[in-house]
């Protein structure tokens, strides 16, 4: 519950900071990340709610960033229940890809520098929750 | 459980889907324009905060580029009342009042390199009677023009930017070429070879305004021309251009709107 708090202040910090001081994609990356590992309509609802903030206040399409974040999620969730299994080193490449993909579609500059640190950052994070608090065992995360 | 969440995930799939199709729908815009009012003072805050933090140039230096792009624009100004006296002695010509009126912006973000951005967002849009095109000012100097118009949010494209194309020419010689962006520099291309370019010559903005009166007006400082290339056996020489302006400390601009 309170990891969840947490994620969602963190998703807003994110929300600040990419629309006003560094221009990369954080709110795509951490929200792709908190599905992955946090499946919860709460979660569901708060990153919908400010991915579409986002938007807004980038002045891009309304709805971009939802839709990369549940065709995301959407694909993901089929991807668990036809194998049964989920990697979450799998789904950190295919959110670095996504995290390409929508840098180019939304303007941003493609940074791999940061996009190394961020990613490092989140599997350093998710490693020390798996291994101090097993969070991931609640999904049944590899 | 998990059917019920992957229900949940299709529906918010189908909700941004049907947003994203029907972006223009006024009640849409109206909530943009609401949501973008309300993160306006904070973000414009956090901007300028970010900007008086953040590790800055020498004062000297800052204080000889400030002098070198005052007197740069006055070049400029005296050349452009030297043409112009030129043109009234030799054909009695009258100059057309301008009608452009400045609207003050802030910025409030921008896109690209945090020291060296490509796109900058203001706080001003549809409703302040913003529209794409539309050329973004200070002291004279280009700032770029109008890229995304949102509710109460534009994005303005830097001449830096590979997207920013424009035509221009030089202030001593009027030599003729196209502005372009580079993400790094601005590239002054197109220029024939047999034209006269030098380091130091200032560019401007040749015009291009259309019938509504929305775009580049003629004689806004683009820059100062860094280096030439010329190779003889090449039709056409391109210069290197630097702004006058540091695109990354700007929290104030002006945007021309024609016809008020």
């Amino acid at each position: 519950m309170i990891t969840k708090s947490i994620l969602i202040v963190l998703l807003f910090l994110m929300l600040v900071i990419e629309s006003t001081f560094i221009a990369y994609p954080f709110v795509l990356v951490v929200s792709l990340f908190a599905i992955t590992v946090f499946r919860s309509n709460r979660i569901l609802i708060a990153i919908f709610t400010l991915t579409l903030l986002l938007d807004t206040v980038r002045v891009i399409p309304l709805g971009t960033t939802t839709l990369f974040v549940f065709a995301f999620a959407l694909l993901s969730s089929f991807y668990q229940r036809s194998l049964h299994a989920a990697d979450v080193l799998i789904f950190a490449g295919v959110i670095f890809v996504i995290s390409i993909v929508y840098s180019i579609v939304t303007f941003y500059s493609v940074n791999i520098f940061l996009s190394i640190v961020v990613f490092a950052s989140i599997l350093a994070v998710l490693s020390w929750a798996y291994s101090t608090r097993g969070v991931l065992t609640e999904r049944n995360l590899s | 459980m998990r059917k019920r969440l992957t229900v949940t995930i299709a529906l918010f799939f189908f909700i941004s889907l049907i947003l994203f199709l029907n972006n223009t729908v006024p009640l849409v815009s109206i909530v943009q324009g609401g949501v973008q009012k309300a993160f306006e003072i904070p973000k414009s805050f956090l901007y300028r905060t970010s900007k008086t933090i953040l590790p800055n140039k020498t004062d000297e230096i800052s204080r000889l580029k400030e002098e070198n792009k005052k007197l740069s624009v006055r070049i400029t100004e005296l050349e452009k009342i030297r043409k112009d006296n030129e043109a009234y002695q030799s054909q009695f010509a009258q100059s057309k009042e301008s009608s452009a009126h400045l609207l003050p912006a802030d910025v409030i973000g921008f896109e690209g390199k945090t020291t060296r951005p490509t796109k900058i967002v203001v706080n001003r849009g549809v409703e302040d009677g913003v529209k794409v095109g539309m050329a973004v000012v200070f002291e004279k100097n280009l700032v770029g023009k109008i890229d995304r118009v949102g509710a109460s949010y534009s994005v303005v494209v830097l001449p830096i930017s590979t997207d920013f194309t424009a035509t221009g020419k030089t202030v001593e010689d009027e030599t003729e070429g196209i502005i372009t962006g580079q993400n790094d520099f601005i590239l002054f291309d197109h220029i024939l070879i047999t034209d006269p370019l030098k380091q130091g010559d200032v560019v401007v903005t040749k015009g291009s305004v259309n019938a509504q009166g929305i775009g580049l007006p003629p004689g806004v400082v683009v820059g100062k021309v860094k280096t030439v290339s010329k190779v003889d056996t090449k039709p056409f020489q391109t210069a290197e251009v630097e702004s006058l302006l540091s695109f990354n400390t700007l929290t104030k601009v002006f945007i021309e709107i024609s016809g008020l």
